[in-house]
């Protein structure tokens, strides 16, 4: 199965971008497809690295870009992140997160067989 | 398949005023139809008071963006839900909307889900 995963909730506001990543671990152990994970919303903020992080939990970037490996793209929605962050530092400091619009998003959506949003 | 359009359902749950943004449902949809996709919308919760005329969001230090909503039908196919008990508390509160919006049970709403190629909740 391809599987589609858009996160819309911050890293700190809400506990469900934990439950995604957990989704998105789980799939790819299950041998499942997941071709892209499109962050928008405020989802957009997981682009950014903190200076402090809480003893024994890693930055939740740090995490989606070990759970992304090779096979998954790690796309930020360039409308919502233009709104909120500097999208030219994010490209700079993180290559494997992309800027992506929302038609890309929705070819995606075209092409999975789920889409679930977090 | 080939040649068919593709329907896509977007569920919209966020209030008008419940962030700065104030567009990021209506951009999803934008960009949905603007590729030729047929779009239904599911207004559920607060979602539908983003369809209320004459909001002024610029009082309140928040962009106008929900006044786009209108534009979508210029697009393309759309057709925008909510459950029927719902619109008649909204019809109490306006006489038409930004998008005309269509009341339906639960079963209507379902029935309209299931025949979506693919659902995103916005």
């Amino acid at each position: 199965m391809k599987l589609l995963v858009v996160v819309t909730a911050s890293p700190w506001g809400s506990s469900l971008p934990g439950a995604a990543l957990r989704l998105v671990r789980a799939a790819k152990r299950s041998g499942h497809e997941v071709p892209a994970v499109y962050f928008r919303d405020d989802g957009v903020y997981h682009a950014l690295r903190g200076r402090h992080v809480d003893g024994g939990q890693a930055p939740a970037l740090d995490d989606w870009l070990a759970v992304a490996g090779s096979d998954t793209e790690l796309l930020i929605c360039s409308a919502a992140a233009g709104r909120r962050i500097d999208v030219t530092d994010v490209a700079n400091t993180t290559p494997a997160l992309r800027a992506a619009g929302l038609s890309r998003m929705w070819s995606l959506v075209a092409d999975c067989d789920q889409v679930v949003t977090f | 398949m080939t040649g068919e359009t593709v329907r896509i359902g977007l569920v919209v749950r966020s209030a008008p005023y419940c962030g700065r943004s104030g567009r990021d449902q209506l951009d999803l949809a934008l960009a949905a139809a603007s590729m030729g996709y047929e779009v239904e919308l599911f207004f559920t919760g607060p979602g539908a008071l983003q369809l209320l005329p004459g909001q002024q969001p610029e009082s309140a230090g928040l962009p106008p963006g929900i006044r786009g909503w209108p534009s979508l039908v210029e697009l393309g196919p759309v057709h925008a839900w909510v459950l029927e008990d719902q619109h008649q508390e909204l019809c109490a509160l306006a006489r038409e909307f930004t998008l005309e919006l269509q009341p339906a049970t639960g079963e209507m709403l379902a029935e309209r889900i299931a025949r979506c190629d693919h659902v995103v909740v916005a």
